[in-house]
């Protein structure tokens, strides 16, 4: 199973197996990390699992489309990495994925 | 746990607008709970000057349905927008679990379940639809929990009895389905608070000899339901399932302002569900800005009524049939 890397505001890093075809969001949600909300369950209507990904990762990701740059706009502090959790679907090819989460969401 | 990624539906609107309807306040949040809190102290007061008499069991009857509006407080300060600072949002998230009889980590995550995947009676199961599962008995099952004490009659069939479960280790399908193993034992050790909370009052009631700590802190739930339930019991009730459109699956209504405020505006269900990162007292206005692409806002309680029980009691001998709403840009129904 690929290893999802997740690094949270108070310096703790969690490296969790996520199953293929999850997403990050919902390993997060599923092994308690602390950060992200995730409000509307994955439905890409809220940005309360907002995380940043490392930048050695962001060629790898899917391009975000226009509803997910939307919400990101409505996210705590966006960056340039920011990316909304919930749309990036677990795959052997993200096995190493690093994502920092933001010291709070909304 | 999955999370199905096909898109919900989702109205235009414009995003400074969203982004200004979004930001929270801890004033407004204040505001509120001294309001609600202050309304169970004077009724509580008042049971307690006239406990004996017919106008203690009056005055009661209105703290306890008063008090299970906390219900609203905890679905607030789940979605952390009750208060703009998170630690008060969570300070008031476990005390209003507490009142809902809410095990605050098996609601945490039914309640994403729920966002994620609104009234699917599919896997993932949307455990907070306590109806969905069972559609002959929904109506049955509705009069059992706004009758006072219908609850405690049938025990096993209500949330109580699955605390008690989770309490003596049980792991029931809202667990196995919901709570991520990780924090099971969490769940487990909170139940078994509930539980120890629960039996410590009655102790104490006895030892008193008075009902009023019981009919305070653990009995509302059974006596005090009735409002809130004919109210919440509108969000989904007799609509579509399945479906990835919130316009088919919730309900928006309007409400007298005295019900709107213990609710928290969830009358503007809808709208909380296609944006749930709005505060409660915003969704007035975010409604306004798109009430013109929703269905028909139901006009208040009797006329949303008016839509369920015929659909809940079709529904009883016809699973498949659903209360259709009209959408308004397409002029179609699905």
């Amino acid at each position: 199973m690929p290893k999802i890397i997740y690094n949270t505001h108070d310096n703790n890093t969690h490296t969790i197996e996520v199953q293929n075809g999850l997403t990050v969001m919902e390993g997060a949600v599923q092994n308690d990390i602390p950060g992200i909300d995730a409000d509307c369950g994955g439905g890409m209507a809220c940005a309360t699992c907002h995380v940043y990904v490392d930048e050695n990762w962001m060629q790898k990701l899917p391009q975000k489309d226009d509803g997910e740059e939307d919400m990101l706009d409505m996210a705590f502090e966006p960056k340039k990495n920011s990316r909304l959790s919930c749309q990036i679907i677990v795959s052997d090819e993200l096995d190493g994925l690093v994502v920092n989460i933001p010291s709070k969401q909304s | 746990m999955d999370v199905k990624l096909d898109k919900w539906h989702k109205c235009q609107v414009d995003l400074e607008v969203l982004k200004e309807l979004s930001k929270k306040s801890d004033l407004k949040g204040f505001q509120h709970v001294l309001v609600f809190f202050g309304l169970l102290i004077i009724t509580g007061l008042f049971a307690y000057i006239f406990w004996g008499t017919v106008w203690g069991f009056f005055w009661i009857l209105i703290y306890g349905n008063i008090y299970c509006f906390a219900n609203p407080l905890w679905h607030e300060t789940g979605h952390k927008t009750a208060f703009k600072s998170n630690y008060l949002n969570e300070f008031f998230y476990y005390l209003s679990c507490y009142m809902a009889c809410f095990e605050p980590v098996r609601w945490k995550h039914s309640h994403f379940i729920h966002h994620g995947n609104t009234y699917s009676t599919e896997n993932p199961f949307d455990h907070e639809i306590e109806y969905g599962n069972n559609l002959k008995k929904t109506f049955p099952n509705l009069l059992r929990e706004i009758i006072p004490f219908g609850n405690l009659l049938f025990l096993k069939k209500d949330i109580t009895f699955e605390i008690i479960k989770h309490s003596l280790g049980i792991e029931t399908k809202v667990m196995k389905d919901c709570i991520p193993d990780k924090v099971k034992n969490k769940s487990i050790l909170i139940s078994r608070i509930y539980v120890i909370i629960w039996l410590s009052l009655i102790i104490f009631s006895i030892y008193i000899n008075s009902l009023l700590p019981v009919m305070y802190f653990v009995l509302p739930h059974f006596y005090g339901k009735t409002l809130h339930k004919l109210v919440a019991f509108t969000q989904h009730a007799g609509l579509a399932r399945n479906i990835k459109d919130h316009r088919l699956t919730s309900r928006e209504m309007y409400l007298n302002p005295i019900l709107s405020f213990l609710y928290w505006k969830m009358e503007y269900h809808l709208t909380h569900h296609m944006f749930p990162t709005v505060p409660s007292y915003n969704l007035d206005k975010l409604h306004h800005h798109i009430k013109d692409q929703l269905p028909r806002t139901n006009t208040g309680l009797i006329d949303a009524y008016k839509e369920i029980i015929p659909a809940i009691l079709r529904q009883s001998k016809e699973e498949g049939y659903y209360f259709k709403k009209k959408l308004p840009q397409f002029d179609r129904v699905f």
